[in-house]
């Protein structure tokens, strides 16, 4: 059997088949009304509105220091946490969407699990930004939550509650989410490996 | 998203290229429910990329390129995936009532698709742009390798097409 005796099969399956296959038009019409996006695009979107939304949470950090400039205890763990936000952003600022039609395919697969490995790898930043970003902004809450209800913030449940949160938060819960994370890493750094593999062969 | 397109003139589109369609997504997907995700991927991604649609290429490598691209990483993804796109129930591509056709015709269509079913998702490309006559250098193009490269991967298939036959045909003759 050669290449060619298989071409022949297959061209004479696809002459049967022609007849056989109904699109289904309704179906089509209702996929372009809904505007569906696919499931890439939607993962390549939400990281892009991520990105985007570190700048806001930069913004509050900076308005939340401004109203207490004097008060270096809350200004300067404010300014902190804003350039921490600024900082991820920078880290994600080269994500963009992929192109199906442009790309070829081992460029367009290449840059899937660039991305991916990208994700990944930063992951492990953004949790902690965000934890140093919380921690940032926590002092300030508390601060005026204390003006209206200065009988419950002198509570010891609710300090212990604080630190049992920012021990969750900063030690406990990353430990399972990097264990995650690290799988998901190596996965896409196996398949960049293929790829490469596949052009150099 | 190509407001200024006619869509009767997409869906004229994809029924003239249902087949190229419909042989890429049973190529890249065997499972009937994530067969409708795959199928309504690659319309969405087509639909979206209609605007940028260049008329010096031929209308079916157009669909090709997306389709394989689409399939690709939708079969890549596939393995870690927990969410689904596909919301309608129904596929896209329907198949009308087989006829019988011949012992000979069956066994042959088995052996096509047990060959290529064995292949990587990139040498399932190569494969497929290959049976449908694109040259190496449209392949190497489409693929995104050198030309001399996919000379290489062609010439391994064929080794290994003939290996895969003489097993078929030893099975077969086993069996009878």
């Amino acid at each position: 059997m050669e290449l060619d005796d298989l071409k022949t099969i297959w061209v004479r399956e696809k002459m049967e088949l022609e007849s056989k296959i109904i699109l289904n038009h309704n179906l089509v019409k209702e996929l372009i009304f809904n505007k569906s996006k696919n499931s890439f695009d939607k993962l390549i979107r939400i990281s892009i509105v991520g990105r985007n939304l570190a700048l806001v949470y930069m913004l509050i950090s900076l308005f939340l220091a401004s109203t207490v400039l004097n008060e270096i205890q809350y200004s300067i763990p404010a300014f902190i946490g804003a350039a921490a936000m600024l900082f991820s952003f920078f880290q994600h600022i080269s994500l963009v969407k992929p192109d199906y039609l442009k790309m070829s395919t081992i460029e367009l697969q290449k840059n899937i699990a660039r991305f991916r490995v990208h994700t990944a790898k930063y992951s492990k930043y953004d949790i902690s930004i965000v934890c140093i970003w919380l921690l940032t902004v926590l002092p300030f809450c508390f601060k005026y939550f204390s003006k209206y209800f200065p009988i419950i913030i002198s509570q010891p449940i609710f300090f212990y509650s604080y630190y049992f949160f920012l021990i969750f938060f900063l030690i406990i819960f990353p430990i399972f989410l990097y264990k995650k994370i690290d799988k998901e890493l190596e996965e896409s750094e196996r398949q960049l490996d293929q790829l490469i593999e596949f052009e150099k062969d | 998203m190509p407001k200024s397109i006619d869509k009767e003139k997409f869906i004229q589109i994809l029924n003239e290229n249902k087949l190229v369609l419909y042989k890429v997504i049973n190529i890249y997907c065997k499972e009937s429910e994530d067969r409708k995700d795959l199928e309504q991927e690659i319309i969405i991604q087509l639909w979206k990329s209609f605007d940028l649609y260049d008329s010096q290429f031929k209308i079916s490598t157009w669909i090709y390129k997306i389709a394989m691209n689409v399939s690709i990483s939708f079969y890549r993804n596939n393995l870690n995936r927990k969410t689904r796109t596909s919301s309608l129930g129904e596929s896209i591509f329907q198949v009308a009532e087989i006829q019988d056709d011949s012992l000979l015709v069956i066994e042959e269509r088995k052996f096509l698709n047990e060959f290529i079913n064995q292949l990587d998702e990139f040498n399932k490309e190569i494969i497929i742009l290959y049976l449908e006559n694109y040259s190496y250098k449209k392949i190497a193009e489409m693929v995104g390798i050198s030309e001399s490269n996919v000379g290489t991967k062609i010439n391994r298939l064929k080794i290994k097409l003939k290996e895969n036959y003489v097993k078929f045909n030893t099975i077969r003759n086993g069996i009878r």
